[in-house]
């Protein structure tokens, strides 16, 4: 094991240690901490519980992540690749961007509903914005001369925007799919804690009125479990299709 | 027996607004270049060299007059008979130097066993055979141009054209690239229309050399210098190379803004 690993590991024990003996030794109180031991606890206690939960709070962040970039992939390709259509919309999706979008939320019960359409359209709404800006951006940045060339060797439209635009893009669209991919996971389990009859979320906040303090840390460390798992699924994404720029970069 | 006439441009005139001001790019430009011969343009930057590329190819159209290639007239792009080497190589960085060789043939729905065919003899002529499943990034920018310059060769075009394609390198490798580029199209015996504002460079490749002056940009004059081939380093410092260079350097400076000279 290298040495920074090793450091890190030992770094992480001695703080979960720490965190064990303030909880053991009860210089705060259980109902403001759970330690390590109770957190797991609580987990192996109301497992099927939480696995009910955890598998509709991923189902709903994966579906508002694939909506978002269906959506915000295409908005974003149109005013990328449109440059009337982009100057129209530019504007308007960097300034709704801005909007605190948690302000809509009531809004999107009474539309959707209680149950999991509201939440997964509030992740697909935060989602949107950076994937269809950064879509956008990444689009508009291409330099002239491949368009150029794309034409000279008799691409249609849509060769250029599918073989040669997009692929160019993709260091920007995929930064702009993080951004979004997290923005989705925070607005689904918001949402599932202000007004949700199950989920993650609602775990959190239901465990908490009852002060199963456990329950409230173990619903945290799995919604920690599902950015991490989306992280993993973009990380390798990004190495798979922008690889070259990294390459690119070290070289100049 | 005279050879055919693979481009030929009549009264080409171009026209931009800039600033809703119009502005003459190009104006009244008439040449002919016969099958297999090598011939530059030069003038100073800004003389509307690359416009004048960019109409040749179809991807600009004139504002009057006509491009003809075989005698066809050129409304727009024509893959796989009029390709571009640009300044700037062009190569898809994610996409290797074959896969960036096979990628305009795809589009041009050549089978793919000839593509892999033509591929494999392109990378043999420009030398980068042991390159072929590198990327662009990996390469030297002499390197790069070399993959430019099979990618277009690939295609069989009737016609090569060239935008400054040795202008982003250094002043050894652009005279090496020259050489190499005179090899290859002795070897291909492929029709190549080369732009640049290097008088030294457009004498050392060419048959002729047509120079333009200054914006509005028009053909001001047509040198041949005769020089023998194969050409070597040597005939830069002749008598002839010189008198050829002084002339070119007289029909720029005769320009009567004078502002070509500035910028050339």
């Amino acid at each position: 094991m290298s040495r920074p690993v090793l450091i890190r590991l030992t770094l992480v024990a001695g703080f979960l240690l720490a965190w064990e003996a303030v909880r053991r030794l009860n210089i705060v109180g259980p109902l403001l901490l759970a330690s390590p031991s109770e957190i797991v606890s609580a987990g192996v206690a109301s497992g099927p519980k939480f696995a009910v939960a955890f598998e509709l709070t991923f189902i709903e962040i994966v579906v508002a992540i694939a909506l978002s970039v269906l959506l915000g992939g295409s908005v974003g390709a149109f005013a990328g690749t449109r440059p009337f259509l982009g100057a129209v919309t530019g504007p308007v999706l960097t300034s709704l961007f801005a909007v605190p979008l948690i302000t809509w939320y009531p809004l999107f019960m009474v539309w959707f509903g209680i149950g999991p359409a509201s939440k997964i359209a509030y992740g697909v709404v935060s989602a949107f914005f950076p994937i269809a800006i950064n879509t956008m951006n990444g689009l508009r940045g291409v330099d002239r001369k491949y368009l150029i060339y794309g034409r000279a060797v008799g691409c249609s439209r849509m060769q250029i925007i599918l073989t040669i635009l997009i692929p160019l893009a993709l260091p920007s669209i995929v930064a702009g799919l993080r951004i979004g991919a997290s923005l989705a996971i925070i607005g689904v389990v918001v949402a599932e804690m202000l007004a949700s009859l199950g989920g993650i979320g609602f775990i959190i906040t239901s465990s908490r009125n009852m002060y199963a303090t456990g329950d409230v840390y173990f619903g945290i460390v799995l919604a920690l479990f599902c950015a991490l798992l989306a992280n993993l699924g973009l990380s390798l994404i990004e190495q798979r299709f922008t690889r070259w720029r990294d390459l690119q970069a070290s070289v100049r | 027996m005279p050879k055919p006439i693979v481009i030929e441009t009549r009264h080409l005139r171009k026209v931009y607004a800039v600033n809703r001001q119009p502005t003459v790019a190009l104006d009244d430009v008439s040449f002919e270049i016969p099958e297999g011969s090598f011939v530059s343009l030069v003038g100073p930057s800004g003389c509307g060299k690359s416009t004048l590329l960019q109409i040749l190819a179809g991807l600009v159209s004139s504002t009057t007059g006509e491009v003809l290639v075989d005698g066809e007239p050129v409304t727009e792009p024509m893959p796989g008979k009029i390709t571009i080497v640009f300044q700037d190589s062009t190569l898809l960085p994610w996409k290797t130097v074959t896969e960036n060789i096979l990628f305009p043939l795809e589009i041009q729905g050549v089978p793919a066993a000839e593509r892999a065919a033509r591929a494999t003899e392109m990378l043999a002529l420009v030398g980068l055979t042991d390159f072929r499943d590198r990327h662009p990034h990996e390469l030297s920018g002499g390197m790069r141009q070399r993959v430019s310059i099979a990618r277009g060769l690939a295609q069989h075009p009737r016609i090569m054209l060239m935008d400054e394609p040795f202008g982003a390198l250094d002043e050894q490798t652009r005279l090496k690239m020259g050489h190499e580029l005179l090899r290859i199209w002795e070897a291909t015996g492929k029709t190549i229309f080369l732009i640049t504002h290097s008088l030294t460079e457009a004498l050392f490749l060419s048959d002729v050399v047509l120079v333009m002056s200054h914006r509005p940009g028009r053909i001001v004059g047509v040198i041949n210098a005769g020089l023998p081939r194969p050409r070597t380093y040597d005939m830069v410092g002749s008598p002839e190379f010189g008198a050829a260079r002084n002339e070119m350097w007289h029909l720029i400076s005769a320009d009567e803004t004078g502002e070509g000279l500035a910028e050339l």
